[in-house]
């Protein structure tokens, strides 16, 4: 498989700088954007398999994003990032094109599982 | 069902939207904060992990995830202290309490929802410190809840002000925005729900413009007739 690029998306700096760091360590080249204006920036210079985003952020909204990435990027696969509760949202998000959903705290291997799983995902017919 | 047993219903409701809605907030804070802290622990994992496997150990650097840490846990207790705060607002439903602790808090609290949308609040304290007596739940939901009605509808670039002043026999919290910064018509559906707050504490309400702000005003005794 060839290097997995990924989007980390959240206003929560530390969180989403320090998730690309440890997804770079295991060979997953990771970037980080801070909102929902900077995912759109980074994805119109390249290429992502996979953005994994927080459905709760200021300025545009994880699924304002989500629904802007299915609609202008839709090789790339979306997982929502979500906190405990979110259930409404979750459906929505799900009903906009996300792949899945996980809920923080993620397990770095179980969000390896699921960005491999996405990508697997848009192979099947 | 008479009108005194509806309404006290529609109170009760109201009390439990409230404190879901902040308590809600609060914990997606807290949880945020542990999911950093859950990766910031897990690089320091990574570095120890790979110095195991021969890989020159960076001290500095796991010195500074522990620093990040150490922030993070700082930061998590400030929150759950809100919490808790909160949560004791409803041991009495009179009492006297600080405007100046109540409001900070509110504003701390009420920070969160105005981000997300984009929207500055700032608090602007005076520099006397009063005190009323009160239902301290409801005074801040009733605050909230002018906050609220101007938060609904803003534009990401408006400016909520939240202050207070005293005067003999009462104190004036004010809320305040630009006008044309927020829908008005979305601004008149809460004024009734506001009006029926302020009535709940014994307090007035103005809803008044000046130099293109448009400004909710709660008049609150300073105590609680007898």
């Amino acid at each position: 498989m060839s290097e997995l690029k990924v989007l980390l998306v959240d206003d929560e700096e530390e969180l989403v700088f320090t998730c690309a760091e440890r997804l770079s360590l295991r060979g997953i080249a990771a970037q980080a954007a801070t909102d929902g204006a900077q995912a759109l920036d980074a994805m119109a210079k390249e290429k992502f398999d996979v953005v994994v985003i927080d459905l709760k952020m200021p300025g545009i909204s994880g699924l304002a994003v989500l629904k802007t990435i299915k609609r202008d990027y839709p090789d790339t696969a979306v997982i929502m990032l979500t906190g405990h509760g979110s259930v409404v949202e979750n459906r929505e998000g799900l009903e906009a094109g996300a792949f899945d959903y996980l809920i923080k705290p993620v397990e770095i291997n179980n969000l390896i599982e699921k960005l491999k799983a996405a990508v697997a995902d848009k192979g099947s017919p | 069902m008479s009108e005194s047993r509806e309404e006290a219903g529609q109170d009760r409701d109201e009390n439990l939207a409230f404190f879901g809605r902040i308590t809600a907030s609060l914990s997606h804070e807290i949880n945020n904060v542990l999911t950093i802290i859950n990766e910031l622990s897990g690089l320091m994992g990574d570095l120890l992990e790979a110095s195991a496997r021969g890989k020159p150990l960076n001290e500095d650097k796991l010195s500074l995830q522990r620093e990040k840490i150490s922030a993070q846990i700082l930061r998590g207790e400030k929150l759950i202290k809100r919490l808790n705060r909160f949560s004791h607002l409803t041991d009495s439903p009179l009492k006297t309490f600080s405007l100046h602790e109540l409001l900070e808090d509110l504003a701390s609290i009420a920070e969160r929802f105005a981000t997300l949308k984009g929207v500055s609040l700032t608090l602007t304290l005076p520099e006397t410190e009063i005190s009323i007596e009160n239902n301290p739940f409801e005074v801040q939901k009733t605050v909230f809840a002018a906050i609220d009605a101007f938060l609904t509808s803003a534009a990401s670039d408006a400016a909520i002000e939240l202050d207070y002043a005293g005067e003999p026999e009462q104190a004036i919290i004010s809320v305040g925005c630009a006008s044309g910064h927020f829908d008005r018509a979305s601004l008149a559906l809460t004024q009734e729900r506001i009006i029926g707050f302020c009535e709940n504490l014994g307090a007035k309400t103005e809803f008044s413009e000046q130099d293109k702000r448009c400004i909710i005003k709660i008049l609150l005794p300073l105590q609680i007739p007898a």
